[in-house]
């Protein structure tokens, strides 16, 4: 039975209904919300399902961390470090992103005063 | 539990359908199979002897693929520019609004923002050696100006000095990587000496704590001045013109 | 046994996800999501990456719920409050 749990085709089969269904949550919430900052929350969900998918399928069962200290002394038998490099990076984009995308929130409600999305329709003629 | 009360099954069948695609999409485009393909991964973990890095992602975000690194620092600049321009003062009339300080919360306040700082420039400075870098202790430095701020509303930034440290260290990234170029004809490469030996020490790796230590002082100066314009909003009442 | 430990902490983490989309007071909705960030956290440590769990930890608990604080701060009604 914990044979079952330890392959590799079944981690990473949990790996990928998971974070399916967490960018589903994610993606209702952008489509249904009205509040401005609760789409911005969801859209959030949806960049962390992302990074999740991206890190667990690149995990076999028995690797270890790329990083060599007094024990391990050759790079050997490790996990990819690539995708870690490119994650790393992007999840300071996001932050700085949510930070412009708040700040063009507050500039709005300080000129019409309403964070309600329905209510945002100045460009319909 | 106060939750909505009425779902839509269309979108619900929308978002599921929508997120399988995109997912499936990216699993075809990723290709992983475990151990069957020889990635470009361990070509890089069999290179990584050579730079004397006891960490990999260091040298993979800094050295093997600087380029990458160069277009976020760009992509962060940008960013904090139009934060500044959106939440500026100069074109409304505002006055100020005086908040009552307390004591015992200014001094404990700088009393914590000192070991808060020693602990951001630790992880920079040991980001080849363990997991850290420049990323992370800058982040954390932007906290400990968060605390500050929090214990004192009333409290001033010196601008001239974040406006500084920040120019000059995009200007040190770009001028480092073309002295890498003309010297030894590679972009972003290596051209102080690391001998494989010296791997585990401080002082080894060649140019790579170097460029770590500059992103850090970016990403602290400008996560800093986003933190700072947030709670500056808070000092204005808008004054009615009649 | 490492499938069941990934198992349960993603369905930990989707059932706080659900609560956070769902809910109808917004400074709820943040605080849950910081719980989102957190067993993320785990999550990526589980999967060998420290430098990834490392970042995550400081920005998804520490700056991106201030930043969503202060922001959610000046786009509600509360021109009473201010003393």
């Amino acid at each position: 039975m914990l044979d079952f749990f330890n392959s590799n085709e079944t981690i990473h089969f949990i790996i990928t209904v998971s974070t399916m269904l967490l960018f589903t949550i994610g993606l209702y919430g952008v489509f249904t919300q009205k509040n401005l900052v609760k789409v911005l929350i969801s859209f959030d969900i949806m960049e962390t399902a992302l990074f999740l998918f991206f890190i667990g399928l690149h995990y076999d069962f028995g690797r270890v961390a790329p990083i060599v200290d007094g024990n391990l002394n050759t790079f050997t038998n490790m996990v990819d470090p690539v995708p870690q490099a490119m994650i790393l990076t992007t999840i300071v984009i996001g932050l700085a992103i949510l930070a412009l995308g708040l700040s063009f929130g507050i500039e709005y409600f300080r000129l019409t005063g309403t964070n309600d999305i329905s209510k945002m329709n100045e460009l319909r003629d | 539990m106060n939750l909505k009360k009425e779902f839509r099954l269309k979108h619900i069948v929308l978002s599921l359908l929508s997120s399988a695609l995109m997912l499936s999409i990216l699993g075809l485009l990723l290709h992983v199979k475990s151990g069957l393909h020889k990635s470009v991964g361990d070509i890089i973990l069999t290179l990584n002897m050579e730079t004397a890095t006891a960490n990999a992602v260091t040298s993979v975000v800094t050295f093997f693929r600087g380029i990458d690194t160069l277009g976020e620092v760009t992509v962060l600049f940008l960013a904090t520019t139009g934060i500044a321009l959106m939440l500026s003062t100069s074109q409304r009339t505002y006055e100020k609004v005086v908040h009552q300080e307390s004591f015992i919360l200014n001094i404990g306040s700088k009393l914590l923002l000192n070991v808060i700082i020693l602990f951001g420039v630790y992880i920079i400075i040991h980001g080849h050696l363990s997991p850290g870098g420049g990323f992370q202790g800058g982040v954390v430095i932007a906290t400990a100006f968060l605390l500050l701020f929090l214990a004192n509303p009333n409290m001033h930034l010196n601008h001239f000095i974040l406006t500084l440290g920040e120019s000059l260290s995009g200007a040190t990234f770009v001028l480092v990587g073309l002295i890498g170029l003309f010297k030894i004809n590679i972009l972003f490469g290596n051209f102080l000496p690391n001998p494989v030996s010296e791997i585990g020490e401080l002082v080894s790796g060649g140019i790579i704590p170097i460029i770590y230590i500059i992103v850090g002082i970016k990403v602290g100066s400008e996560m800093s001045v986003i933190v700072e314009y947030f709670i500056k909003e808070d000092n204005k009442k808008e004054v009615s013109n009649a | 046994m490492i499938g069941l430990i990934i198992l349960f902490t993603f369905a930990s983490i989707i059932v706080v996800a659900l609560y956070a989309v769902l809910s109808q007071d917004v400074t709820q909705a943040v605080i849950l999501f910081m719980g989102v960030g957190l067993g993320s956290v785990v999550l990526f440590l589980i999967f060998q990456a420290p430098d990834v769990a490392l970042t995550e930890a400081v920005i998804g608990t520490g700056l991106s719920t201030a930043v969503f604080l202060l922001g959610i701060r000046h786009t509600s009604i509360d021109k009473e409050v201010k003393s």
